[in-house]
């Protein structure tokens, strides 16, 4: 008797559930040194906790995390910035900030595992700036389900959501990065809710999506943002909650 | 709105290196607003803030000179990308 396998896989249902930011906002604000500091005064070590769990076994999956430091000038000034991972240097900047503005930095740290120590140093060129809220999270991207088989047919992002969603200061939201959905490397066309695709081949350089902010752009960098009226300012990306989906088996790779 | 210039993967730079770097940056470029540069990636990503995008667009070549970069990586205006 022959046994046949089935062209396809069961049906998968991804579920990804994400960790709150972790948010800290200062009662009494830090004036900034006119120097970088030797020690950064913003850092966070990544545990288990904090990264996105899968309801069931992922092939591959990349950690982007998000550290943001925010403040306020009193007088014009300029605002420097470097993020350190495991006490490298990982990216440097700086941001004009107008009189009574408020700013905060987006860092991005791109591919960060349990254990890391991501930091971000603060300094201004002016007497009067100050610090007073921290902000963490990690989401994931380039996600692989399986290794084999890799073809997906269908693929539906059937819940999408959005964040971090920082709530401590007076936050707001500078923009929302979509959804990049890729099929053998090639991008789609960008969401930002649910979407069907009736093929998905998933290849080692970006999986299935790339996320916005900390993957798309500035993987390893940030950026500073001022507002005159709230701290934090930040950006948020959309991200699936949950990918329905079966492999297809014997399917050599494109 | 931001533009990202591969000015190749160079060496760190410290503190007082950084303040020299942006104010020779702010002395080529007066409309710039912030940049970030990463070592691990030679990534520099300069950001005029909210200007009209086609201010930036046709001067791209030019802050590609100033600023000595090897390729135009990205320009990005709200959410809408142009790659090269």
């Amino acid at each position: 008797m022959v046994r046949l396998t089935p062209a396809l896989t069961s049906r998968k249902i991804l579920n990804i559930a994400y960790a709150a930011p972790q948010e800290t906002l200062l009662a009494t604000p830090v004036t900034l040194p006119t120097a970088e500091p030797s020690v950064p005064q913003i850092g966070y070590t990544v545990e288990t906790a904090d990264l996105p769990a899968f309801n069931m076994g992922v092939y591959r999956k990349i950690f982007v995390a998000m550290v943001f430091g925010a403040g306020k000038a009193t007088t014009a000034g300029t605002v420097y910035w470097r993020m350190k991972k495991n006490g490298v240097s990982v990216a440097t900047g700086s941001g004009a900030v107008a009189a009574n503005a408020f700013f905060t930095v987006n860092a991005y740290f791109y591919n960060v595992s349990i254990g890391d120590l991501l930091e971000l140093a603060l300094w201004s060129n002016r007497t009067d700036t100050v610090w007073d809220y921290k902000a963490y999270n990690v989401q994931v991207t380039r996600l692989i389900l399986m290794n084999k088989p890799r073809l997906l047919q269908p693929c539906n992002f059937t819940s999408v959501g959005s964040g971090p969603i920082l709530v401590l200061g007076s936050p707001s939201v500078y923009g929302v990065g979509p959804i990049r959905v890729y099929h053998v490397d090639v991008v789609l066309p960008t969401i930002t809710s649910v979407a069907n695709y009736e093929i998905i081949y998933p290849k080692d350089s970006f999986g299935m999506f790339r996320i916005a902010y900390g993957d798309f752009s500035y993987a390893n960098s940030g950026t500073l943002l001022t507002s005159s009226s709230s701290r934090p300012i930040h950006y948020r990306n959309y991200f699936p909650l949950q990918i329905v989906m079966r492999g297809v088996r014997g399917v050599v790779e494109p | 709105m931001k533009l990202t210039l591969d000015i190749g993967v160079g060496r760190d730079f410290s503190g007082e290196e950084i303040s020299v770097l942006d104010r020779a940056l702010r002395r080529v470029i007066p409309e710039l607003v912030g940049w970030s540069y990463s070592p691990l990636t030679g990534e520099l990503t300069l950001d005029f803030g909210d200007v009209d995008e086609n201010v930036v667009l046709v001067r791209i070549e030019d802050y590609k000179a100033k600023v000595k970069a090897v390729k135009v990586l990205r320009f990005e205006f709200m959410e809408l990308v142009k790659e090269w």
